[in-house]
């Protein structure tokens, strides 16, 4: 029915919506505050994966554990050195929003000036550059996949079952719960909270560097990356309920399916819409949950199931 | 004996003033009713205590020590527990793991230790332990924020309306088991109470607070004597 | 002696729009407090309209054809331009109502936009902001027939009617003009009844509710004159540069306006004067430096926006107020204060 290629696509893009709007869930719980600067984390990540195959010759793959820690300091040191100094002076909402759009710009620029430096340096393009080439293929079910789909799935199961184990199982990731849920009771309790959210935020950034190494194998990637990945990540994490982990998850995995299968219905005929619009699809997602059900469908759960339970 | 010791309090919120003057003495196996009609600085005098809210001018004594300086937190290791009247359990959270994070300071070996003494002493919650918070009823949340503070031995309990949007029955059941930190395990307990008829029968000795001012401090037993006063502040309760 | 000036011109016909811009910020953040994070959409608004209408509308008057639009535009516009230069009188007319269009389609933008910001929380609509300026974009970049996609639209100029200098001059000294004009109605509006609601509205929006005030459509009102006041510089914009591009219409574009706004002071009109200007002479000094600057493997830019990151995150921190801090308002007398 659906071609092969576009399936791969589909679960492919996905996963990395999925790892992204975890980590965009993950830091809103903690100051309550989208971070507009996420997006560029993933195109950090893209970065460092490339700069360690060009220069050490290193496969991608190889550079999630690099990618993982770098794009986490990354994420750790914009709290600790903006987030952090401002929440604690009072601001609010708009200022640390107004602060995240600071940091996206110096996050972005930076990245332009890295892939000239790197450019000049290399004597090769650090724009517009793929992986794909580097991957493998898989044969399975008599069908010919490529690796990027298999190493993306596992690493988002990965990412779930070690991130469930965490919170509910350990006595700190318990405590991150409860400091979420309620800072002021859960540092009364001796929870240092301010620890809960570093933690959180350099999770997050961690977790989009990931995203960013898989990234390069099934788009063009360059400094502006970033930026594009954004407004899907909006949406994956209301479409989850900003206020749910789980949810993230869900909402990545159904933004990603719905962009690359919706683009591609709309493709043909009778609609045959351009594929540019692609983004678009994204953007029309976050005005209708917006519209219908602003809590993301995590919300809408509860309603559905006490109808059934009094039944 | 004297566990806690209030004098001249003047205390409120940023700039504004809701306490003007209060005094108060809580000892070992005691309970300190404060009661008074709505808005009357009840509740601004435990967070007070508590480290939550603004001291203008006053001392707040905790067995001996002036907390004036001290961190909320650290008043909380120092043996003060403070139940406020809303958000004071976890609901995204089970019973234990609410249970495990009261006992987030309290060394491991301990732990399991004082665990069972606070199930122990409260049977209701050792039938829930392994629900999620949200899905028990009004008594027996209050029944886990008591056990919550009981787990870490404190020696000062203070509860802000505790029976407070409770059905009779369920509020009755709450008031035993404050009765019970004062009879089994020997606490200082200070409540906050709107239900003052309840508050002044089990309670020791009572503060009336109106508009912020103490109007009567002494043992309850008088202040229920004092039809005047009890008419005109404590309404029909 | 000529280059300075037309510099200096060119400097303050930016500026002349970037001051319409923080003024219209101004009165929807600073006063209202509402965070409008999608500017450049209203402000695209009035540019695209610009664009897309001016050359189309006049090319059968100038007896251009518009045939294979997309492809021909630049010519289409050169021609109806020279048509223009000798019709003075139409010129302006032109000028005037495309000016006039330009601040409809941002004040229509506004209103539709009124919607949802005024319902959502404001974490909620800077998404949803940035997310609709985006759309904006992505539809100008794949809809030809709006301004000719990817290729962008030339537009006719208006002050064709003069020449050389005359009409740099002229040029800067008209946008100018509609800045200190709008500037000043803002100035108006601040100190009026109405201004003084908006900021009630911003302080204390119960207590307005409570006063009967109707705090939605006062808030909506905000925001569709700032819009409009976007949307009039966006098609000053598209008549000074004489160009249309859907990249007009980035997210920077919205960044910068809150730079100058905070730099200048939230709250207050001079803070938006000023900021503009400080913003932009910065800028233009690294523009000029760039010249003399040389063997650096990267663009320029890119420094410019990271220190600009930079000294936003450091005012946000350790002056939120900016240079010139809102005064609360003075009782002057006792029979202002009996009046209000």
């Amino acid at each position: 029915m659906l071609p092969v290629e576009v399936i791969i696509d589909a679960i492919t893009f996905s996963n990395l919506l999925a790892l992204l709007a975890l980590g965009l869930t993950l830091t809103y719980l903690t100051l309550k505050v989208p971070n507009f600067a996420h997006g560029d984390l993933v195109a950090a990540g893209v970065y460092v994966a490339f700069s360690l195959h060009k220069l050490c010759g290193i496969h991608p793959y190889l550079a999630i554990p690099v990618a993982f820690l770098v794009c986490g300091a990354i994420s750790l040191a914009s709290y600790l050195l903006v987030y952090r100094p401002l929440w604690r002076r009072g601001a609010g909402i708009v200022t640390l929003m107004i602060a995240s759009i600071a940091v996206e710009i110096v996050l972005r620029s930076g990245l332009h000036i890295y892939a000239d430096v790197l450019s000049s340096h290399l004597k090769t393009f650090t724009r517009g550059f793929s992986f794909a080439w580097l991957d493998w293929s898989v044969e399975m079910y008599g069908r010919t996949l490529t690796f990027v789909v298999i190493a993306s799935t596992c690493t988002l199961m990965a990412v779930t079952i070690s991130l469930y184990l965490f919170l509910s199982k350990t006595r700190f990731g318990t405590a991150m719960r409860a400091a979420i849920e309620n800072p002021s009771l859960a540092s009364s309790l001796g929870i240092n909270v301010d620890l809960v959210y570093a933690v959180s935020w350099f999770l997050a950034g961690a977790l989009a560097g990931v995203a960013g190494v898989f990234l390069p194998f099934r788009m063009p990637s360059d400094p502006e990356v970033g930026w594009e990945m954004l407004l899907r990540t909006f949406t994956a994490s209301i479409l989850g309920g900003l206020e749910s982990l789980m949810g993230a998850i869900l909402g990545g995995l159904l933004t990603g399916f719905a962009e690359v299968l919706g683009i591609y219905v709309l493709s043909k005929p009778p609609v045959s819409l351009s594929t540019a619009y692609r983004p678009a699809i994204s953007c029309a997602l976050f005005i209708m949950v917006l519209l219908v059900a602003p809590g993301g469908i995590t919300s809408l759960d509860w309603r559905r199931v006490l109808r059934w339970r009094r039944k | 004996m004297v566990v806690l010791r209030v004098k001249d309090l003047v205390a409120g919120y940023g700039n504004l003033r809701v306490l003007f003057g209060a005094n108060l003495e809580v000892r070992r196996r005691e309970i300190v009713a404060i009661v008074g009609p709505n808005g009357s600085g009840k509740s601004t005098l435990l967070k007070a205590i508590a480290g939550l809210a603004t001291v203008f001018s006053g001392r707040i004594l905790f067995d001996g020590v002036d907390m004036t300086a001290v961190k909320p937190h650290e008043r909380a290791r120092m043996g003060l527990a403070y139940l406020p009247q809303t958000d004071n359990v976890f609901s995204r959270l089970t019973v234990r793991e609410n249970l495990i994070l009261a006992g987030y300071t309290i060394p491991k070996d301990e732990f399991e230790e004082r665990l069972e003494e606070a199930l122990e002493f409260l049977p209701r919650v050792r039938a829930v332990l392994h629900r999620k918070v949200w899905a028990l009823s009004g008594g027996e949340r209050q029944m886990v924020a008591i056990a919550m503070a009981v787990i870490r031995k404190p020696r000062l309990v203070m509860l802000d309306e505790p029976s407070a949007s409770l059905a009779p029955k369920v509020a009755a059941q709450i008031f035993d088991k404050i009765v019970e930190l004062r009879d089994e395990l020997g606490l200082g307990v200070v409540l906050v109470e709107q239900n003052a008829r309840k508050a002044l029968e089990i309670s020791d000795r009572a503060l009336l607070l109106v508009a912020g001012r103490p109007v009567f401090w002494g043992p309850s037993r008088k202040l229920r004597e004092r039809e005047d006063l009890v008419e005109v502040y404590l309404g029909v309760a | 002696m000529i280059d300075i000036l037309r510099l200096l011109l060119d400097f303050v016909a930016l500026y002349s729009i970037y001051l319409i811009l923080s003024v219209s910020l101004n009165l929807e953040y600073g006063y209202t407090g509402i965070p409008n994070f999608g500017k450049v959409l209203f402000f695209a608004g009035g540019a695209f309209v610009v664009g897309a209408v001016t050359a189309r509308m006049l090319a059968p008057l100038a007896g251009v054809s518009l045939a294979d639009y997309k492809l021909r535009n630049v010519v289409v516009s050169s021609q109806v331009t020279s048509f223009l230069s000798s019709n003075p009188l139409l010129s302006m007319g032109v000028l005037f109502s495309m000016l006039v269009l330009g601040a409809l389609v941002g004040a229509i933008l506004g209103w539709i936009a009124s919607y949802p910001a005024i319902r959502l929380r404001e974490d909620y609509l800077g998404m949803t902001l940035v997310v609709a300026g985006e759309i904006m974009r992505r539809i100008a970049l794949n809809y030809d027939p709006l301004i000719c996609g990817t290729l962008g639209v030339a537009v006719p100029s208006p002050y064709s009617f003069l020449r050389g200098i005359t009409l740099d001059v002229f040029r800067t000294g008209f946008m100018f003009g509609v800045a200190m004009l709008v500037w000043y109605l803002a100035e108006r509006l601040a100190h009026s009844p109405f201004g003084r609601l908006l900021r009630a509205v911003r302080d204390n929006e119960l207590a307005a509710e409570a006063l009967g005030k109707d705090v939605v459509k006062v808030r909506a009102i905000a925001l569709v004159v700032g819009s409009g006041m976007a949307g009039l510089a966006g098609a000053l914009y598209a008549f000074y540069t004489g160009v249309v591009h859907p990249n007009d219409c980035v997210p920077i574009r919205t960044f910068v306006v809150w730079v100058m706004v905070i730099i200048g002071g939230a709250g207050n009109n001079t803070g938006a004067a000023l900021g503009s200007l400080i913003y932009l002479g910065v800028e233009k000094i690294i523009a000029i430096a760039k010249y003399y600057v040389h063997g650096i493997p990267f663009e320029i830019n890119y420094v410019s926006y990271i220190a600009l990151g930079i000294a936003l995150i450091l005012l946000l921190m350790f002056k939120p107020e900016g240079l010139v801090p809102e005064r609360p308002p003075q009782i002057r007398s006792r029979s202002e204060a009996g009046e209000s």
